[in-house]
């Protein structure tokens, strides 16, 4: 399973000691390659989309399923979003990257879907994968924390991330995951939301706070 | 410096090990395909469909003559309706048009002429005028013919009339 998302869906940032690999890579040579992409699918060559479809869905399912906690409801959203995507291609006109571009189109879409959805609705996690089991920060806050989380499986963990991740409202989930787990930048965050740097840092710092209080027992 | 919040980030980062099954990323690329296919099957069928109604309007009308119609059209609609509406809430027309049918619809008047002079005069006869009668108030101021004589061929019987009359020579026929 560690083999299905790429580097560039696995981020870890610098300061965790791990090489960071996030958005920086298709800042560069990912960006190129997402330009001529881009401009063979809108001549019409459906092998060009595909290989876009190919290399942006392991990053935005993990950006939809962790919005949803639903893994049914993120693949036929991700089915929404490329079509939309395929449909406004001729549109696209390179002003931004293709990767902010199909992230505001996934964002949005997502947003719009959990408003109809409702606060309530049926959780569906995938599992995790054993890749968890040597995870550096994984061992460093089993090390650090060895009274609790030894005492919690990793399921256990799974679902109370879930259930703090689900507390927080739409706004504050969308940054956490974009930052912590999808490891956007603070600047590319406020390109695909639409709103100013300060105000993603802001909605981190009080997301942030609230998971800390909804996960104390793990980060003591 | 140490981030307050880094714990708390590490803790969450390790949702990235929720990954969905290994062949996902293929399965939903065929299913996508899939369905692009069939919305490329729907799209060309309403394409051809209206790719055929448009060359059938621009063959019927020049774009301009189109607004023009169109603008005729609108106008025309409208004063009907403004007429409608001045005629009693747009009713009127409409009652006339259902209202049944009189069973017996009445003759027009037909002016009919029995006249022996109209049907017996023959083509060729000349109407002679055999005398002059000038009369004033009933008084017979010359006649080079009796007066009864003239009357009976006016048809006027022995009636006199207060207003003198003159009888210019007339024919008839060729």
């Amino acid at each position: 399973m560690d083999g299905l998302l790429p580097e560039t869906c696995a981020p870890v940032r610098a300061d965790s000691g791990i090489m960071e690999t996030s958005s920086e890579q298709t800042k560069g040579g990912g960006a190129a390659e997402d330009r001529e992409l881009v401009e063979r699918a809108q001549a019409g060559d459906t092998r060009a989309f595909d290989e876009l479809v190919r290399k942006y869905t392991p990053k935005l399912y993990g950006m939809v399923y962790n919005m949803t906690s639903n893994r049914e409801d993120t693949a036929d959203l991700l089915q929404e979003i490329f079509a939309k995507a395929y449909r406004s291609l001729k549109r696209f006109l390179g002003k931004s990257s293709f990767y902010t571009w199909i992230y505001s189109i996934a964002v949005n879409m997502t947003l719009n879907y959990l408003k109809k959805r409702g606060r309530y609705a049926k959780v569906s996690l995938d599992d995790v994968d054993s890749g968890i089991q040597n995870d550096p920060e994984f061992i460093k806050i089993t090390t650090a924390n060895r009274d609790t989380v030894r005492e919690v499986n990793i399921h256990e963990l799974q679902k109370r991330l879930n259930d703090a991740m689900m507390k927080l409202s739409e706004d504050h989930r969308t940054v956490v995951t974009l930052y912590d787990i999808q490891g956007l930048q603070h600047n590319e965050i406020s390109k695909i939301l639409g709103v100013s740097e300060g105000t993603v840092r802001s909605r981190l710092f009080y997301a942030h706070r609230l998971l800390q209080s909804y996960l104390e027992d793990f980060v003591k | 410096m140490m981030n307050e919040f880094e714990n708390i980030q590490s803790l969450i980062r390790l949702k990235r090990h929720e990954t969905p099954p290994e062949d996902f990323v293929e399965d939903f690329l065929a299913r996508f395909k899939e369905r692009q296919r069939a919305e490329l099957l729907r799209q060309s069928a309403r394409g051809l469909l209206w790719e055929r109604i448009s060359t059938f309007m621009d063959d019927m009308f020049s774009p301009r003559w189109t607004t023009a119609a169109a603008t005729a059209a609108v106008a025309v609609i409208a004063a009907w309706g403004a007429l409608s509406l001045v005629n009693g809430g747009g009713g009127g027309h409409a009652e006339l048009a259902i209202a049944p049918l009189p069973e017996v619809i009445p003759l027009q008047p037909v002016l009919a002429v029995e006249s022996d002079l109209i049907k017996a005069e023959p083509a060729a006869r000349t109407l002679e005028i055999q005398a002059i009668q000038l009369s004033f108030n009933g008084e017979v101021l010359a006649s080079e013919a009796p007066a009864d004589r003239l009357s009976e061929l006016a048809g006027l019987g022995t009636a006199s009339f207060p207003v003198a009359s003159e009888i210019l020579p007339v024919s008839f026929g060729n």
